[in-house]
């Protein structure tokens, strides 16, 4: 296995790419497919489901993955009420979308 | 799920999947034909409107849904060329101009030296300035200055003052600054829909003077489209041709999120500005851009998103076409 540079899991920072810019991943996470041999080191994963057949009342929750990826674009490195910083502690990446056979 | 029919169907969601513009591949510019490229560039023009630099997001969201064949060129350009979303320009000093038309520069170069045809999305009008310093006399014009064919309701051409609101090459100079620098031939190039509110009465003194071919609104009114399309191939035929379409050419019935809208006289309708952009189907088109969308003055169905991505469509069909028949 090829090795990773060490900040390959953390979000692309602010300084180096505005954060209007880019490829918008969840919170600036790389894309990752499940194809792709890098997967055994994710730890976290984040998927997109955007399906929204079996809502009852308002459709429109299939929107919520784009939604999230466009906006999690401003999400910061640290939570400042625990002090914790989740992407060193563990990989974390952006699987895509379920629906395809080849994400 | 492998039935290529409903790969098809998912990859034409619109709300699908990470978006990229056209779902093109995200990849390395080596080996490709065309590289679609986003410009989120807005600190060339401030006067008006600051959102530019959301354009190019705004395009990835909307554009899945037009990942389509050409119907009038029978063309799938998915196929015909290798196409793949470069993604951003990358802007350490976003508030910088001066610095990011050098970025801008810069990653052209390397798309030039690829041997890659860029198509873009912008971003204010200043990106062509970057993108132009790198194509013009590059590999891809074979050491040619660019020849335009500028689709806008400015000139672009502004030398009364070296400076907008600070910003040297701004989206109001460009036209001015490739001219002095060689980059491009005006005499060999074409400043179409000319519409602005004048400030002063000489305003389109500057690109007389620079020897651009400037056909006004009211010109291409009076004379209208096969006149026009007559003019474009005379004047481009043979050359290396960069197609620049700053949005607010369109009426703003059809395109209300641009930057500079401009009331009081009639644009552009799709048809005309498709019938002005197939004027050089068939020339050397050495890349092109699409420039001022500003997504937070769209209207809610996104229909100046879903224009900019129909005309950047046309530009990439072109260029594709070209490349199947060679």
């Amino acid at each position: 296995m090829a090795s990773l540079p060490t900040d390959f899991f953390h979000p692309v920072s602010g300084m180096e790419m505005p954060r209007f810019a880019g490829l918008p991943t969840f919170m600036r996470l790389p894309h990752v497919t499940v194809s792709d041999p890098i997967i055994d080191q994710v730890q976290l994963g984040l998927v997109g489901v955007p399906w929204d057949a079996g809502t009852t009342n308002r459709p429109g929750p299939r929107h919520g993955p784009r939604q999230l990826r466009d906006l999690s674009t401003m999400i910061r490195a640290g939570n400042p009420v625990t002090g914790i910083n989740p992407f060193s502690m563990i990989n974390c990446a952006d699987l895509g979308e379920i629906g395809r056979a080849h994400v | 799920m492998s039935d290529p029919h409903l790969n098809a169907m998912m990859e034409n969601l619109y709300w699908w999947g990470i978006p990229t513009l056209f779902r093109c591949p995200n990849l390395p510019v080596d080996g490709q034909d065309i590289a679609l490229v986003g410009v989120p560039h807005s600190a060339g023009n401030g006067t008006t409107e600051r959102d530019q630099h959301l354009g190019p997001r705004a395009l990835r969201n909307v554009s899945s849904v037009q990942r389509r064949m050409h119907s009038g060129f029978q063309l799938d350009p998915w196929n015909a060329a290798k196409i793949v979303d470069l993604g951003d320009v990358p802007f350490p000093k976003a508030n910088d101009n001066e610095d990011c038309i050098q970025q801008i520069t810069n990653f052209y170069q390397q798309i030039d030296k690829a041997g890659a045809r860029p198509v873009s999305v912008g971003g204010d009008h200043s990106i062509t300035g970057g993108i132009v310093q790198a194509l013009g006399c590059g590999a891809i014009t074979k050491g040619e200055p660019i020849c335009f064919l500028h689709l806008d309701a400015h000139t672009d051409v502004f030398t009364k003052v070296d400076h907008f609101l600070g910003a040297k090459k701004s989206a109001a100079h460009w036209g001015a600054y490739l001219a002095d620098q060689g980059k491009v031939d005006p005499a060999h190039s074409m400043q179409i829909g000319i519409r602005g509110h004048a400030r002063t009465l000489d305003w389109l003194q500057p690109s007389y003077e620079y020897g651009y071919n400037v056909v006004t609104m009211k010109d291409y009114r009076r004379r209208g489209l096969a006149d026009v399309v007559a003019q474009v191939t005379e004047v481009l035929a043979g050359r290396p041709v960069y197609i620049t379409f700053d949005l607010d050419c369109l009426d703003p019935t059809i395109a209300p999120g641009v930057s500079n809208i401009e009331a009081g006289e009639k644009g552009f309708g799709i048809d005309d500005a498709v019938g002005l952009l197939h004027a050089v189907r068939g020339m050397n088109i050495v890349g092109g851009d699409v420039v001022c969308m500003m997504p937070t003055k769209d209207s809610p169905n996104q229909i100046t998103a879903l224009t900019a991505g129909a005309i950047m469509f046309e530009i990439i069909s072109m260029i594709a076409e070209n490349h199947l028949s060679q």
